[in-house]
């Protein structure tokens, strides 16, 4: 009896340590599948996003005269690959007077921009500004219009001022373009900063605002980073404000530039203009790459908390 | 000589009151620690000291000159956070060092003090990591190196170890006292901890609803509570509180616990009305014996070298009983809680003011004056 029942326990255990057993590998499975279907899915939106870049890259390497005579085969890279696109733009154009300009204007705006976002930032974030809640919402509203929306008042507005066609008078509106947003992404960022660490410096002998700056600012530089490639990006792409602004070859920017190389007599020309988006690309490239560790971090607000 | 001073210090907030109007004065060289619940004004009276918080009315000195409005960098006062608020960006080098730095002292002079500290604190090894890569017992003594090494005339520190586990804690507490009487630099020193206060304070004063209730030596504050708020505060577990009754017959006085009558010889009055009075027992008094309060036994905690016992009163009322050895009670027990004139406390009623201690006749008489009257 006693024999028995110890059997029929064992028997019942083993089957469920059987069944628990499948189960595992149930799950297991499970998990394997799960993996492989959302790896498919990425791969698919990786593909997208890679295709027009390899595509770029490709056209560039190639010497089809205009989209007309384009096939599908010139898209697999072939012995016909040439670095004629290439010569072109950087011995018959004044690409380097283009690439000067362009970072004048750009580096120029970036830093007056983010400054000044960083002044406001740290004013919206720890002072008593009165009505600071109707301030902000109202900057917020601001993001929302596009740039583009500007251009025709910013022209009336410069050409008033005698300042169209000058690198001042594209500057002022650049270092203005990325200013609202970043101001509201570093306040966010500051406020996640314990206020500890300035009142200890204050102890330590700074007065409000050096501490603010030399105990924030080091503190803020992720997102002060990320805030500065924001501010990079806008004027380095522009076209719309200084396409029409701009009208001396001698100020030139690379988008202007851009437009005008790769427009053939007839038709545009597409390898021309491939390759000069492949040279605009790679200093945005390489600044993405330098500065992806901070990116990361200007957009989790991971702090020192 | 008095180093700190503050004269009616008011800080009161758009919707809840900080600080109501606090006088103390520090003496120099003193470890002075500010004492008391969550939410009673402790970090907005050592803020308004460091100047990070504005004063509404009243005055501050520090070495007899007015501070009351000065910027916090004039003061030359240094303060240790609760977090400790090491620059995340900053070596533990440059850590210290930033105070000398903003002080523009002579870079060799900087330097010798800094390594001078870091050997005091124990921190020569980690001068080169930062503050990141360090634990919390030694941010804590950076935080400490840092506050300490340019001397400042007064040193504040707000619950400084109250982020460290129970065994640093102990650790550190020795460390604060041994570096406190090194530096000989006056300290005021904010907790809501009872045995830190007792520990390190040469004196300590204690804060209740932004205002101070009592202030003088540990020992004092815990022997002699000038009323119902200290005496609970302080002692753990809190000392345990009945209603009674004092009433005057032919010409002795009694105290009456529920059914329960003794004789206290300590009063003579002529109170000619019994009154209501509160009696506080510490739970390390409270004697069990043949003769007492009725008290069944409720509960029973165990912390290892001491056990407390839970004992409810017929009126519902819990005494609760510290005992060193491990007694034969058992759950239910019936037992008589004794009392003893000599190891009472009487407080007013609706005041909560110290009435009667054994051999202390000054509060006895002043209030059953008023209570003839
Ligand atoms: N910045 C502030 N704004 C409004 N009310 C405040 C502010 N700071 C403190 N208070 C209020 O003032 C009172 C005292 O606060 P305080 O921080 O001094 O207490 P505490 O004794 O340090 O408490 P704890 O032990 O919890 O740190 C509290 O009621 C608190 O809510
Ligand atoms: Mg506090």
């Amino acid at each position: 009896m006693e024999n028995k029942l110890s059997n029929k326990n064992k028997n019942a255990s083993q089957n469920s340590s059987e069944s628990m057993y499948k189960l595992n590998n149930h799950y297991k499975r499970m998990r394997i599948a799960k993996r492989i279907v959302s790896h498919i899915v990425l791969i698919m939106f990786a593909l997208f996003a890679v295709f027009p870049i390899y595509y770029v890259v490709i056209t560039s390497l190639n010497s089809i005269g205009s989209l007309a005579q384009a096939s599908l085969g010139d898209l697999i890279p072939s012995s016909h690959l040439t670095l004629s696109n290439y010569i072109g733009i950087i011995y018959h154009h004044p690409f380097l007077l283009w690439l000067k300009n362009t970072l004048i204007l750009t580096g120029v705006s970036t830093l007056v921009g983010v400054l000044l976002s960083i002044t406001s930032g740290l004013a919206l974030s720890r002072f008593n500004i009165p009505m600071k809640h109707v301030l902000l919402y109202m900057m917020l509203i601001l993001t929302l219009f596009p740039f583009t929306m500007m251009v025709i008042p910013y022209y009336f507005m410069f050409a008033h001022l005698h300042l169209l066609d000058s690198y001042i008078g594209l500057i002022i509106p650049y270092s203005a373009g990325a200013l609202i947003y970043s101001s509201y992404l570093i306040k966010n960022y500051v406020d996640s900063l314990p206020k500890d660490y300035e009142e200890a410096a204050q102890m330590d002998g700074l007065s409000r605002r050096s501490a603010l700056f030399r105990i924030l600012v080091p503190m803020s530089k992720p997102v002060i980073i990320f805030a500065l490639l924001i501010a990079f990006m806008g004027p380095y792409t522009d076209y719309a404000l200084a396409g029409q602004f701009i009208t001396s070859k001698s100020l030139y920017t690379m988008a202007i530039g851009l437009y005008y190389v790769s427009q053939g007599d007839i038709v545009i020309n597409y390898g021309t203009y491939s390759a000069f988006a492949v040279l605009m690309g790679i200093p945005i490239f390489i600044l993405f790459f330098v500065f992806q560790r901070y990116l990361v971090s200007g957009f989790s607000l991971s702090t020192y908390k | 000589m008095e180093k700190l001073v503050l004269q009616d210090v008011v800080k009161v907030f758009k919707k809840n009151v900080g600080v109501l109007g606090i006088n103390l004065e520090v003496r120099e060289g003193e470890f002075f620690v500010i004492l008391g619940p969550s939410g009673c004004g402790k970090t907005t009276s050592l803020r308004m000291i460091a100047g990070l918080e504005t004063v509404d009315s009243g005055h501050i000195f520090l070495d007899e000159r007015e501070i009351t409005n000065f910027p916090p960098k004039l003061r030359n006062i240094s303060m240790v956070f609760q977090n400790y608020a090491l620059y995340p960006f900053m070596t533990v080098r440059e850590n210290i060092i930033f105070p000398l730095k903003i002080l523009k002292m002579p870079k060799s002079e900087m330097e010798e003090k800094t390594e001078q500290i870091a050997k005091t604190m124990g921190l020569s090894d980690l001068l080169d990591r930062r503050p990141g890569e360090i634990s919390g017992g030694q941010k804590q003594r950076v935080a400490l190196a840092r506050a300490l090494v340019r001397e400042p005339s007064l040193f504040l520190m707000d619950e400084p170890l109250s982020n460290l586990d129970a065994k640093l804690r102990g650790h550190m507490r020795v460390e604060l006292k041994r570096l406190q009487k090194e530096f000989n630099t006056t300290t005021v020193y904010v907790t809501h901890d009872q045995i830190e206060a007792t520990t390190l304070a040469d004196r300590a004063c204690l804060m209740n609803n932004g205002r101070i209730v009592q202030m003088g030596n540990p020992n004092d504050l815990y022997d002699l509570p000038v009323d119902t708020f200290t005496a609970t505060f302080l002692g753990d577990p809190a000392m345990n509180i009945l209603p009674g009754e004092l009433y005057v017959e032919k010409g002795n006085t009694y105290l009456k616990i529920e059914d329960y009558t003794i004789k206290m010889n300590d009063i003579k009055t002529e109170m000619e009305h019994p009154r209501d009075v509160k009696v506080g027992i510490r739970p390390e008094e409270v004697q069990l014996g043949d003769d007492g309060i009725p008290v069944e036994l409720n509960l029973v905690q165990n912390l290892g070298k001491s056990i407390y016992e839970y004992f409810k009163t017929k009126n519902g009322e819990t005494i609760i009983r510290q005992d060193v050895v491990n007694s034969r009670h058992v759950l239910g027990d019936r037992s008589m809680v004794s009392v003893d004139e000599k190891s009472l406390y009487l407080f007013e009623t609706n005041t909560g003011g110290l009435i009667y201690r054994y051999g202390k006749k000054k509060y006895q008489e002043e209030y059953l004056q008023n209570a003839i009257n």
